[in-house]
């Protein structure tokens, strides 16, 4: 006589036996939204790189903050953007309800508008590289109203000193080379990969008596490319993975390497000079301020930035001028990576800032501030700030300040994938 | 979601995934590269190994980069032609967005009569991320 023992839980096994073939074969599919054969090679090759690049990099992104919130990519520049960035500050959420203060500004550089004079293509690469000077001045133009005050118009201007991080510099190209030699081996293994895969594939999956080539255009391309590819299991999937991994080191390097020279230019250092003027009609009091900025990656997610400024308000009001010094220091703290949210391609940003003014006629003010930039698409975020100075402008008590708003960068909006 | 990498876009107007080339009748393919941005790197290669680079082109950086491959006889100067080693090979276009923002390739089948006898790629490659590269493949079958 046959004696079965059943284990404890008979109903848990059941199910376990029922689901666990579907379940395993429900692995999800890599790389299977990939619109063309290539796509689907560039993800599967990333795909397979991924644990090796975790494994490598101990910390997290080394993107790094620029000084301006429109700029991950080289081709921007940080004193202002290449073409029209708009600055759109709307109301300041404060607990002083008389302070409604609206503004809007436009900066452009003198590149933006020579190329504009030239009607050219700011983006031509020669174009760019001949003149890497004039991306090194920028102006601003604005209205701000404010209750208190009457309308004032913003005027100002920019000039870098030393500009490090622009991609045209000698110094820059000799990194971008670097990445060049880089692509270059890794090139010709992704062809040797892709040309395996493609045989392998036909091998496979191909119709009987249909040649490689019109398997390749027909099967593997357009609306045929997912279901060809849906058809494969698990075990030639790892062959496809096996494939890839046999030469995946030059891309491994490819990855790292534009990591590293994009790291050293972003953190390079910035000088720049800089004049800002706020111009009040009537009984309104001017403002001026001229200085240096300085802007530097002090450490992968760490950027610093340096303000020391000549302030000077000039009143209707004889002998009632200001003048004196302003010191202000900044640290900005990259918190998430780069395409965290809603596919915006810059990150959360944290910075806490300080500044100090010492003006004739008037107690030294005292500012600090916490400012948390949210990136909402590509080419506009969404910075909130809280500031708490020693005095306001008008009363000696402390005040407690909010702002939010909104900044676009007119040439992400305008270069951004349509 | 991106097409590729971090915050890459595909537009597609024509996309071929291989071609027969009829070297005895002397057919042969052109390419074009068309380039926004700082400064472009990108390399031509095959499986045997790379092949144009484009610090090898004259005036780079520039916004066109031209180049044949198997043209029976020379083209226009400053326009690079590379040749076949294998009757069965495969070759792409790899790109680094680095300090460029978009690259179009567009890749022409022609007769000796310099005739198009169709267009096998006419795609845009976006990206507003510097970290972002890729290749597109091209398999050629001559005889």
């Amino acid at each position: 006589m046959l004696h079965l023992k059943l284990p404890r839980w008979p109903g848990l096994l059941i199910t376990l036996l029922l689901f666990a073939s579907p379940i395993a074969a429900q692995q999800p599919v890599p790389c299977s939204t990939s619109i063309t054969i290539d796509a689907w090679f560039n993800c599967m090759v990333a795909h397979v790189a991924a644990p090796i690049l975790n494994q490598r990099e101990n910390t997290k992104q080394v993107e790094l903050p620029s000084i301006a919130e429109n700029t991950t990519s080289l081709v921007d520049q940080t004193a202002a953007p290449d073409l029209v960035g708009l600055a759109l500050n709307l109301a300041g959420i404060n607990d002083e309800s008389n302070d409604k203060a609206t503004s809007g500004s436009i900066t452009t550089s003198a590149y933006a508008l020579f190329a504009a004079a030239k009607q050219q293509d700011p983006l031509d690469p020669a174009f760019y590289s001949k003149y890497p000077n004039l991306r090194r001045f920028s102006f601003t133009y604005g209205q701000s109203d404010e209750e208190q005050e009457s309308r004032a118009t913003l005027l100002g201007g920019k000039i870098l000193i030393i500009n490090s991080r622009d991609a045209s510099r000698a110094d820059n190209q000799i990194k971008l080379a670097n990445v060049s030699r880089d692509l270059r081996a890794a090139s010709a293994d992704f062809a040797a990969i892709a040309l395996e895969i493609e045989d392998y594939l036909y091998e496979q999956l191909a119709p009987a008596g249909k040649d490689k080539a019109t398997f390749l255009n027909q099967d593997l391309n357009g609306a045929q490319l997912q279901p060809t590819l849906g058809r494969l299991t698990p075990q030639q999937l790892e062959e496809i993975k096996s494939i890839i991994a046999r030469r995946i080191q030059s891309h491994v390097a490819l990855v790292q390497g534009t990591e590293r020279a994009y790291e050293e230019i972003k953190r390079a250092p910035q000088l720049s000079f800089t004049f800002q003027s706020k111009l009040r009609d009537e009984l309104g009091a001017d403002e001026y301020r001229t200085g240096l900025l300085f802007d530097y990656g002090i450490y992968q997610q760490i950027n610093l930035t340096l303000s020391g400024t000549f302030d000077y308000k000039n009143t209707r009001i004889v002998g009632g001028d200001k003048r004196g010094g302003r010191f202000a220091a900044e640290t900005t703290f990259q918190l998430t990576p780069e395409d965290f949210f809603l596919g915006a391609d810059r990150p959360f940003l944290f910075s806490i800032a300080g500044s100090g003014e010492w003006l004739t006629q008037t107690r030294p003010q005292y500012i600090g501030q916490a400012k948390f930039t949210i990136p909402i698409f590509n080419g506009i975020s969404f910075p909130i700030s809280v500031s708490v100075s020693n005095q306001s402008s008008l009363i000696k008590e402390s005040t407690v300040k909010g702002r939010f708003g909104f900044t676009f960068d007119l040439a992400k909006l305008l270069s951004r994938p349509r | 979601m991106a097409d590729f990498g971090k915050a890459g876009k595909l537009t597609i107007r024509t996309h071929d995934v291989a071609v027969v080339v009829s070297l005895t009748n002397r057919e042969y393919l052109n390419y074009k590269l068309t380039v926004q941005g700082a400064s472009p790197v990108f390399t031509f290669a095959c499986v045997h190994g790379p092949r144009l680079s484009e610090h090898q082109f004259a005036g780079h950086p520039k916004s066109l980069y031209e180049w044949n491959w198997s043209r029976p006889n020379p083209g226009p100067s400053g326009v690079p032609n590379e040749t076949s080693d294998a009757s069965d090979d495969l070759y792409v276009v790899s790109m680094s967005f680095l300090a460029a923002l978009k690259y179009t390739l567009v890749v022409e089948h022609r007769d000796q009569n310099d005739g198009l006898i169709r267009t096998l790629k006419d795609i845009d490659f976006e990206s507003t991320s510097p970290k972002d590269n890729f290749t597109e493949t091209l398999r050629v079958f001559t005889s």
